[in-house]
Formats: structure tokens, C-alpha cells, sequence
């Protein structure tokens, strides 16, 4: 099968260190190293404008099926257990019918492809926190310079006009995360920027600097004080739950009258046990169905003996935790089997798919296109790529370009 | 000297541990004041003669000790052929609840002490870090900009073996055996064969002793840096305490 990835060739050594240096203190990407690797490939992948318009389009009604599967989920709380969400999250939503749920702006979501021998595939959908802004954004613009190529979308531009069309002029703009972590506030820090490039203020904050008030949120920090038009959030909702009860974090999730994006409901859609409900919705989820590999409960299927599965926590990120039996250190995968065979509720086993890799430098390499669709729209591709079928922490970013 | 040229000067193209070193800190402007200079001038002089590391070849060290002086001390190591390699993970801010400006001062203010070490590019590595990293708590208002370090933060084992580091010096005050979170890393090397040794320089006097490094809590485990994570929010929303989280919980940062 033809692959509808190309590419571009290595970057001069030069280029490289340059691309490297640029990307750090031009874009702000403060982890450009992953222990013994930069994080950063030295090449580019390539798309046609056809490949990139097919990749949109589906992005495109996976968002509209995803958004319309919320919202009938969030109005059906007897289906949360079985996506493996929190019971703390569960009692939130279900405090949602008579609080109402908390309202969405600027709905970012990342659908992560893959080209497989039976075509497009998806892994998952990021509509939580999707990250990769700085790399899709910041480190792609500057392979475009360097290869003369087209960017492919620039998410963080798309974030930041959705805001801001959600915010009056001047209006402020808190962005949620865990400051502690710099690869989280690097992330923060260029999304400010594009903000107040549109005339907006920013607060950077942890959740717990939030005070509400009849639903409307406001900053106590130190750096500002204040009521706030919008909240963007880059905490992950399954983490609100460990904040202490006067954080008041469910306002993320119900109550709330401060815009949020995303809003805490969008977790319903992110579990990977999305497709164990499936059945019991009034939603069609035609592209879905086409793209997401079968899934089951660990229970339902022999993923220990039979390579056609894998297993993933249902709020798994960044690839942790998928077990792929030959993919994996022996170690790693007894650890995820043990886990997935204690805990099965808060796991989905998944039909593999048979990722196809593209040739770079003598090596192959499994790439990842992640397709953002923000309000409804594409938005830019987040490229990682591995040496293993297996997208995680040790994948590489990697510039999506398109000819021109 | 801009960011980009200071960055440059600690993390020189050709240098050999260059991909380790940490570019937060580097990556924000910053205006030294005048008490800065003094402080580091302190700290500088603090370090003079404080200890004189092992004959530099096939010795790594980490120097875990507070602030400026951390850096002060791996400052004095480059007179002595070791490369500085300053791994601070933490920002700048108002109200933080580790106040940074020290060190972004001494990265500033340490360069001529590091240039007239005229370092060869495979210099043995000092890796630098702040034993206050992970002190305090987060108050109300305060920027949380609290730290660990991960194995990810450093060279794997085969790395340094591959150049022919064979010992690992911990330099420390007031603390003989490493921290819980850099404990994850000794003892990832020390299985691979690499020899760790530790240095009190509070103690009287000073001794280095080889040691062996206690399996941390959760060593090795799946989801290490999410545990990690999860029980600093236990308390905190991103601060780093200690409680210890949930076996089945799963996710880690957002991707």
C-alpha cells in the first residue's frame, strides 16, 4: 500500500542545532530531551494537500460525533461507570442535572491517526488537554522556513482566536494548569503569548488559585487578581479530584457560568472505554466505528494469549500503560497485565492494527498524526514518530508539513 | 549578554553533555540586581576551596545543594576539568516558593569562572541541581514552582558508560544519602554497574564513602512519574508532597 506520508530529507547538521536553539527559545519548548534523545526528529514528514484535506474532513465528523456522544452522555450517568471514570468525577456530572453542566468555548480536540495496511486508523482522541501546540505550532513553522514547505495548520493561533471571539477586548483569560511542571507551563506560556497578542490577558494558575462565586471564576494569585471571562484549562479533569475539597473543582464540571475549554464532560469522550457505550447511545458514530479499532472490556477478550489485542487504561496518556505484548519490556508488560487484570474496569482491550512505517535515513519509523479540531474546524497536525509501533514518552516530535 | 548567547556559553554546540542541560532558566530575560551580585559573590566564596573533587576522567558528579551554591561549587569544579551541567527544571516567578532569581544570576554571573576553565568538549559531566528543589509548601497566592527530577533529566547508564564514566560522586549538606527522587536515578545506574559515591561536605569532616543507594518507593514502577504526580495533588495542585496515591489510578500529563 502507498503510503500517503513522505519525507522531506535530514537536516543539515547545522539546520539542525539551529532548529533545536530556535525551538527552545523562539517557541519556548523547554524539554527538548528525553534522557538519551532529543525529543525533536531531523526530518520532516510531508503531506500532499489532498492528504492533509482527507486527514481534516475526518477529523472533522469525528469532532461532530464526539461532541453530540457528550452531550447524550453527560444526560445518561448510569453509563459512567462503565467508561472508567473516577467516582468522584461520576458524582460531579451527576450533580450536572440540577446544577446544569459547565459550559464549553473554544472546544479543542486532537485525533491521533495512523497509517495502518487497512488505511487511516485512530489510537484515541486527546479532548481533555490535548497538548503538542508549541511542536504542531512552533517547532512546524520553522521547518517550513528551513524546507520551503507549507504548514500543515497552526493550532495555537486557532486556540487563541476561539478565546478570543469568546472574551470581550482586554477581556482576561485564566489558563489552568499544574505550575509546577515546566513542560506544562511551557505549553501555557506560548498559548498566553498568542492571547495577548489578541489584546486579551492572561493569568497562568494552578486550579486551586480559583475562587468561584455563583459560578463565575475569579484569579487570587499573587500576579493577579480578579475575575476571569474564560478559563482554558491544561489540568487533566482526572486529576481535579485529588485537590482538596475547597478547591471546589467540580465547577469544572457542573455549575460553573465562566466559559471553560474544555469543559470537565469532556472526559467522557477521552476514556478509551468510549466504545463500550456505544451501543447504548442515540448518537451515530459512523466515523467512529470506521476508524477506532474494535474495542472491548479486558474481560470480554484473551488479550493475554492472543496478539490481535492490546490493553490501555481508559485514562491513559501519552502512551503509558499500553501493553503491547512484543512491543514492550517483559517487565513493562507484566506490570500492565497485572494492572489490567486486577483492575479491568479501568481498562479497554483493543484490536491492534498493523501500523505502517515510512523509511527515514535507513531506519523505520511509525509515525502519528494528530489532528486537531478546534470548534468544530481542522486545525493543524501534532506529528510524533517512534521506532516501535508505540507513540509514548520516548516518540519524537516531528514537523507535518504540506507541499505547496 | 542575551539568553541565547548565555545559553550558549554553558551549553556549547560541541559539547558533550550539552543535551542535558536544563533551558528554562536561560529562556527567560532577566535584569540582575544589585543584591544578586552579592549574593553570588557569597556563594562564589563560599565555594572556594570547599572541596576539591576527584582527579577528573572517569567520575561523574551531582552536585545537590542549595541554590547558588549548587552552582557556585560546579563553577569551582570547571577549574578542575569538570563540565557544569546545570539541570534546574523550575521557572521564574512572583511569589514562588523557590525563589530561582539566585541562580538565574549565577548562570549570568558565573560564565567568565566558567570560560577560563577552558573546558575540553568531553569534559566529565557535574551535573547541577537544588536541593530545594522540593521544600515548602505552597501557600495561598504563592507560584508553585516546586521540582523533582526524573531519570528522563539525565544520561542513561549506558551513556556514561559508554564514555567511560565508571563512578558517580553525590555532593551534598547535611544529607548522606540521596533524595527519594534522585535516588530513582542512582540506583538505576548503580545496577548497571556504575559505583556511587557520597560526599557530606557538612560533616567533620567531609568523607567520601561509597554507599548503596535504598530502593525508593515505587521504584521502577509503570507509572512512576504519575505517581509522583498524583501524590503531590493529594495536597497541593502543583506542588510536590508525599502522599501516597491511588494503585489504580492511571493517566499521567496531558499529550
Amino acid at each position: 500500500m502507498n503510503s500517503p506520508l513522505a519525507v522531506a530529507p535530514r537536516f543539515s547538521s547545522a539546520e539542525y542545532a539551529e532548529l533545536r536553539r530556535r525551538t527552545i527559545f523562539e517557541c519556548g519548548k523547554w524539554d527538548p530531551q528525553y534522557e538519551d534523545g532529543c525529543v525533536l526528529a531531523e526530518f520532516a514528514l510531508v503531506l500532499t494537500p489532498e492528504v492533509r484535506d482527507e486527514l481534516g474532513e475526518l477529523a472533522e465528523a469525528l469532532a461532530r460525533e464526539a461532541l453530540a456522544a457528550e452531550a447524550e452522555l453527560a444526560a445518561r450517568p448510569e453509563l459512567h461507570a462503565e467508561l472508567g471514570l473516577p467516582r468522584a468525577i461520576r458524582g460531579a456530572l451527576r450533580e450536572a442535572r440540577e446544577l446544569g453542566l459547565s459550559p464549553g468555548v473554544a472546544r479543542v480536540q486532537r485525533f491521533d491517526f495512523h497509517w495502518t495496511t487497512d488505511g487511516w486508523r485512530i489510537s484515541e482522541v486527546n479532548s481533555d488537554v490535548p497538548g503538542g501546540f508549541i511542536e504542531a505550532s512552533g517547532l512546524s513553522r520553522l521547518a517550513a522556513e528551513t524546507l520551503g514547505l507549507a504548514l500543515a495548520g497552526d493550532p495555537t493561533a486557532e486556540l487563541a482566536d476561539a478565546l478570543a471571539r469568546a472574551t470581550p477586548p482586554g477581556g482576561a483569560i485564566g489558563l489552568v494548569h499544574a505550575t509546577a511542571f515546566t513542560d506544562d507551563r511551557q505549553v501555557m506560556l506560548h498559548v498566553a503569548r498568542a492571547l495577548e497578542a489578541r489584546g486579551r490577558r492572561t493569568c497562568l494558575l494552578d486550579p486551586t488559585q480559583l475562587v468561584w462565586l455563583d459560578g463565575r471564576a475569579s484569579a487570587a494569585t499573587a500576579w493577579f487578581a480578579g475575575p476571569l471571562d474564560a478559563l482554558a484549562r491544561f489540568f487533566p479533569a482526572e486529576w481535579l479530584p485529588n485537590l482538596p475539597v475547597s478547591s471546589r473543582w467540580r465547577h469544572f464540571f457542573r455549575g460553573a457560568r465562566t466559559p471553560l475549554s474544555n469543559p470537565g464532560a469532556s472526559l467522557l469522550v477521552q476514556s478509551k472505554r468510549f466504545p463500550l457505550v456505544w451501543d447504548e447511545l442515540a448518537t451515530p458514530l459512523p466515523t467512529w466505528r470506521a476508524l477506532l479499532p474494535e474495542t472491548r472490556s479486558p474481560r470480554d477478550v484473551d488479550w493475554r494469549s492472543n496478539d490481535e489485542w492490546l490493553v490501555k487504561p481508559a485514562l491513559g496518556r501519552v502512551g503509558d500503560g499500553v501493553g503491547l505484548r512484543d512491543v514492550v519490556a517483559p517487565r513493562e508488560w507484566r506490570a500492565i497485565a497485572r494492572a489490567a487484570r486486577w483492575f479491568p474496569s479501568h481498562w479497554a482491550a483493543q484490536r491492534r492494527f498493523a501500523a505502517l512505517p515510512v523509511e527515514a535515513g535507513g531506519e523505520r519509523l511509525y509515525p502519528c498524526l494528530g489532528v486537531y479540531v478546534i470548534d468544530g474546524r481542522r486545525a493543524g497536525i501534532y506529528g510524533r514518530i517512534a521506532r516501535r509501533p508505540l507513540i509514548d514518552a520516548r516518540a519524537q516530535d516531528i514537523a507535518v508539513l504540506v507541499n505547496a | 549578554m542575551n539568553e541565547l548567547e548565555l545559553y550558549a556559553r554553558w551549553a556549547p554546540d560541541d559539547g558533550a553533555w550539552t543535551p542535558w542541560v536544563k533551558p528554562v532558566l536561560f529562556a527567560v530575560p532577566h535584569t540582575l540586581a544589585d543584591e544578586e551580585r552579592e549574593a553570588w559573590r557569597a556563594a562564589a566564596e563560599r565555594a572556594r576551596g570547599r572541596w576539591t573533587p576527584p582527579r577528573a576522567g572517569d567520575t561523574a558528579l551531582v552536585l545537590d545543594l542549595s541554590g547558588p551554591d549548587a552552582l557556585a561549587l560546579a563553577v569551582e569544579c570547571a577549574a578542575h576539568a569538570y563540565r557544569p551541567v546545570p539541570l534546574f527544571n523550575s521557572c521564574l516567578g512572583r511569589n514562588a516558593v523557590v525563589p530561582n532569581e539566585p541562580l538565574r544570576a549565577g548562570l549570568e554571573l558565573g560564565v567568565g569562572a566558567l570560560a577560563a576553565a577552558r573546558l575540553h568538549r568531553d569534559a566529565a559531566p557535574a551535573f547541577v541541581l537544588d536541593s530545594r528543589r522540593s521544600q515548602g509548601g505552597a501557600k495561598p497566592l504563592m507560584f508553585d514552582n516546586r521540582w523533582r527530577v526524573f531519570a528522563q533529566d539525565f544520561p542513561s547508564a549506558n551513556v556514561l558508560l559508554a564514555r567511560s564514566i565508571r563512578t558517580v560522586v553525590l555532593v551534598q549538606a547535611g544529607a548522606s544519602t540521596p533524595s527519594t527522587d534522585l535516588a530513582h536515578v542512582l540506583l538505576r545506574w548503580q545496577t548497571a554497574g556504575l559505583a556511587i559515591h557520597a560526599i557530606d561536605l557538612a560533616a567533620t569532616p567531609p568523607a567520601l564513602v561509597p554507599i548503596r543507594v535504598a530502593k525508593p518507593a515505587w521504584y521502577g514502577a509503570l507509572f512512576q512519574r504519575l505517581l509522583v504526580t498524583l501524590g503531590l495533588r493529594r495536597n497541593a495542585a502543583g506542588g510536590f508532597g508525599e502522599v501516597v496515591p491511588d494503585a489504580t489510578t492511571t493517566g499521567t500529563g496531558f499529550a
